[in-house]
């Protein structure tokens, strides 16, 4: 059910909401900044990442802040083969919550909900959206290694030849590894 | 967040360089959204694979793997066998509406197997429709009467809708003539060793070949092109092969990824 009203989201909508977290992300944690001192607990980094989804590859670029055992993680990245290889721009941005259940001296696993907007423009724009639940594996300090794994459902959404809007659900995943560089 | 800007920009003017044109060329969905395909919405050959591909903006048809049913129907399935793909184990050949109306996919969605008179012909207005027939009855392996396909053909009415452009395919040139006799636009499928002097010889009446992307050339095309036979290619599944098969410039190419051909013709 949860998957389902996910999907229903206006999807522009989440391009937008997501572009404006990006534009101001600064501002809206520097709350959190200014107690980094006091809150040992809390960290913000940021990876740089490969992933194997469905319809492409994608580079990404992503930010994470961690408070205690729960993170909260966005990216904003694109398709490889669609981008450079075809030369039609297909964006990716991405949000994910997680919660650390394990953490093994320099290692750790946390079970992610993640939800992943895409878009590309052929004759019509296709707008896809997926929300994926899996697992991300993270090893190292400062400079870390991380790997995560995940499947759910992608919509597709475009306007047909008859005017109207077509849609349809399939399962979707992503591989992804990266390398990541903590903060504090 | 001044470099993800600049990225982005430099992406986006990178992703905007202009491309070859290949507008003349048409689109056609084998089986759908793509035979086997992973990343396919629905399973290859179902009504649903199929309209979804027809409503997509510059798809200009859809080519359909077809086989007779015990009852003189026309099924849409691909392979010989229905325990490949489905719920059931047999050959369409051997049974009728009761039976196959409850055959359904072995897939995400199960997908019911349809027939060809159920696909939303309104959606095929101004397009192509490439009905590769099955001649043989796989479970008895001997031919199926010329004169029954021809039947069940005729009895489906938008196929002599004049605003869609019905095109059989088969790879058996003797029926292929018989068709076209009694009216149908017919494409053969050739084989890499396809003697066309001794074609010419046999078939004036066939004016198109279908042919896998490997087994031919462009100039194979062209020559082709100037003794007044058209070529549509067929088996591309990634972009490269798409684009292999479009520089080759056929008539058409029957791709397994439907949208990233459109990617490369628009």
């Amino acid at each position: 059910m949860l998957v389902k009203n996910a999907l229903k989201w206006d999807t522009k909508l989440c391009f937008g909401l997501i572009l404006l977290y990006q534009l101001f992300e600064s501002a809206c944690f520097s709350q959190i900044s200014q107690n980094k001192s006091s809150e040992n607990s809390s960290s913000q980094s940021i990876f740089l990442s490969q992933s194997y989804q469905k319809f492409d590859n994608f580079s990404c670029l992503n930010w994470s802040l961690r408070k205690n055992n729960l993170s909260i993680s966005s990216a904003v990245g694109v398709g490889i083969n669609r981008t450079f290889y075809q030369r039609r721009f297909f964006p990716q941005f991405q949000i994910g919550i997680g919660y650390r259940v394990v953490s093994l001296n320099k290692a750790s696993i946390s079970p992610e909900l993640t939800l992943i907007l895409s878009t590309f423009s052929t004759i019509e724009r296709h707008y896809f959206s997926s929300l994926h639940f899996g697992y991300l594996f993270q090893y190292g300090d400062r400079i870390y290694f991380l790997h995560r794994l995940n499947a759910g459902m992608l919509n597709e959404k475009f306007k047909n030849s008859l005017g109207n809007f077509t849609t349809a659900n399939t399962i979707n995943w992503q591989f992804l590894i990266g390398i990541g560089y903590a903060f504090n | 967040m001044h470099l993800i800007r600049f990225i982005f920009v430099v992406l986006f003017l990178f992703s905007c360089s202009k491309k070859e044109d290949y507008s003349s060329i048409q689109v056609i969905g084998h089986a759908g959204m793509g035979l086997a395909m992973s990343n396919s919405m629905y399973h290859d050959n179902s009504k649903e694979s199929v309209e979804y591909a027809l409503k997509m903006r510059g798809c200009d048809g859809v080519e359909i793997d077809i086989q007779l049913s015990s009852d003189g129907e026309f099924w849409l399935y691909h392979d010989q066998d229905l325990n490949t793909e489905t719920n059931f184990t047999g050959c369409i050949s051997e049974m009728s509406f009761q039976d196959l109306n409850n055959v359904k996919y072995n897939s995400w969605y199960h997908e019911k197997l349809c027939r060809l008179k159920d696909i939303d012909s309104s959606l095929l207005v101004g397009k192509t429709l490439y009905l590769d027939i099955r001649t043989v009855n796989f479970c008895k392996n001997m031919e199926v009467l010329s004169q029954s396909l021809l039947d069940a053909l005729n009895s489906i009415s938008f196929l002599h809708n004049s605003g869609i452009n019905t095109v059989v395919v088969s790879n058996n040139h003797y029926f292929l003539s018989f068709l076209s006799d009694n009216g149908y636009n017919v494409a053969l499928e050739i084989d890499v060793d396809f003697d066309f002097l001794n074609f010419q010889l046999l078939n004036s009446s066939i004016t198109e070949f279908i042919v896998k992307n490997n087994n031919i050339t462009s100039s194979q095309i062209s020559f082709y092109k100037s003794n007044g036979i058209d070529v549509t290619i067929f088996e591309m599944r990634s972009a490269s092969g798409i684009r292999k098969a479009l520089k080759k410039n056929p008539k058409a190419i029957m791709t397994d990824d439907l949208r990233e051909a459109i990617i490369e013709v628009y």
